[in-house]
């Protein structure tokens, strides 16, 4: 058996947030199998190049969430 | 087929279509065109869908998907915003304040008692969303001493520059909410936020805070939801979520992720990332922070505190139970 996406997640959180434009990144499903969610506020070059499509037999789906803020009355 | 004929077929299909393609979230217009492959012209015909916005297949629905094929003709997602008939702008602005007026008063209005989905705030900030009233963890069984509001830090808390018995009003500030007319409660505990810094990262789990109140002035029952009957400890993908909110009164959403490290905007260029988050299709706005997150069977589910146009994160109210020390259920 592989390894469980919980795991395959907590080794590339860290390294991923760092990347300019990641905001979240979370475990999802994806055609109804367990798969990494990479929110990001805009699909930048960088994005694209560095985050790749699969990770450790796990699909990665990078979805536009926009920038995540409180949600303050003053804000919006 | 000749060209011609291709698109005297793809126009009669989206005629036929349009209501069905109008019926999707976000479709603003249906056309005959051509398929745009970056930003470059194919030539290659095809039904065109305006929306007012492209968004993930993950953030939708399975219905407001539009398939890539119709029939054996080929669609065309294009992002174009809202479309607006060109007129006066001032008239614009009118309507949609207008709108606005029609759908709020409720939730902001001053009451007594006070229930979750209502407006609050500290008193130095604009205003957010009462979750339910709560009580302290032990003794339990037994007569609980002190009976509390739940909310987030940023709404009770003013994002740690409070002090322990500063007022909470109700509705907040920005509602009209006034001292010491309006004091409902005063903040009791809060989980200070660890905000970024240049050299380290610090992990929160929540953004929650406690005021306390006077039991009479305190049901925890939430408008339009009712009461929460367990604190659901096991979420999953694909769960529909419901809340209850001063900005955006009662909506619904599916959780997307599990297990997530997102991090949230503060104002004022302070960031901080938060681990173990829930996140669902957007279900908020801003002054909803701070209400419940519940499953369609009143399972309390998460601590609404952050949001984008495309989605919604909340705490997992089982870590607000545990880092506060208070009960929601029974």
């Amino acid at each position: 058996m592989g390894l469980r996406i919980g795991e395959v997640i907590s080794e590339i959180r860290d390294q991923w947030m760092d990347i300019d434009g990641v905001e979240g990144i979370g475990q999802g499903k994806t055609d109804d199998k367990d798969c990494i969610l990479v929110f990001v506020s805009v699909k930048t070059p960088e994005i694209k190049k560095t985050i790749p499509l699969e990770f450790k037999g796990f699909t990665v789906r990078v979805i536009e969430s926009g920038v995540i803020s409180t949600e303050e009355p003053h804000q919006k | 087929m000749e060209k011609e004929n291709v698109y005297k077929v793809i126009t009669k299909a989206a005629e036929k279509q349009q209501d069905a393609f109008f019926a999707k979230q976000n479709v603003v217009g249906v056309g005959t065109g051509h398929r745009i492959k970056e930003g470059k012209d194919t030539g290659e015909p095809c039904i065109m869908i305006f929306v007012s916005q492209k968004l993930d297949k993950m953030l939708l629905r399975e219905y407001d998907i539009v398939p890539k094929e119709i029939k054996g003709l080929k669609t065309d997602v294009v992002e174009t915003g809202d479309i607006f008939a060109g007129e006066d702008s001032a008239a614009e602005n009118a309507e949609v304040t207008l709108k606005e007026e029609i759908g709020i008063e409720v939730l902001k209005q001053r009451i007594r008692p006070i229930m979750g989905g209502y407006s609050v705030g500290h008193y130095r900030i604009t205003a957010g969303t009462i979750a339910t009233c709560v009580y302290d963890i032990s003794p339990f069984p037994g007569i609980p001493r002190r009976y509390y509001i739940l909310s987030n830090n940023h709404v009770l808390a003013n994002s740690n520059n409070a002090r322990i018995g500063d007022p909470i009003l109700q509705p907040g500030p920005y509602d009209g909410g006034a001292v010491p007319k309006d004091i409902i409660a005063r903040l009791s505990r809060f989980v200070p936020i660890r905000f970024k810094t240049p050299t380290s990262t610090q992990i929160n789990y929540v953004d929650a805070a406690i005021a306390e109140g006077e039991f009479h002035n305190l049901d925890r029952e939430i408008y339009w939801i009712g009461y929460v009957q367990q604190v659901k400890s096991n979420p999953k993908v694909g769960d529909i979520v419901e809340k209850t909110g001063r900005t955006t009164n009662f909506t619904t959403g599916r959780i997307i992720a599990l297990d997530s490290t997102v991090d949230v905007n503060y104002g004022g260029g302070r960031v901080a990332r938060f681990a173990r988050q829930i996140v669902t299709t957007n279900m908020s706005a801003g002054g909803d922070s701070g209400s419940l997150v519940c499953d369609i069977k009143e399972g309390a589910v998460g601590l609404l505190f952050a949001g984008s146009p495309q989605v919604t994160v909340l705490n997992n109210i089982l870590y607000v139970q545990k880092l506060l020390r208070i009960r929601l259920h029974p």
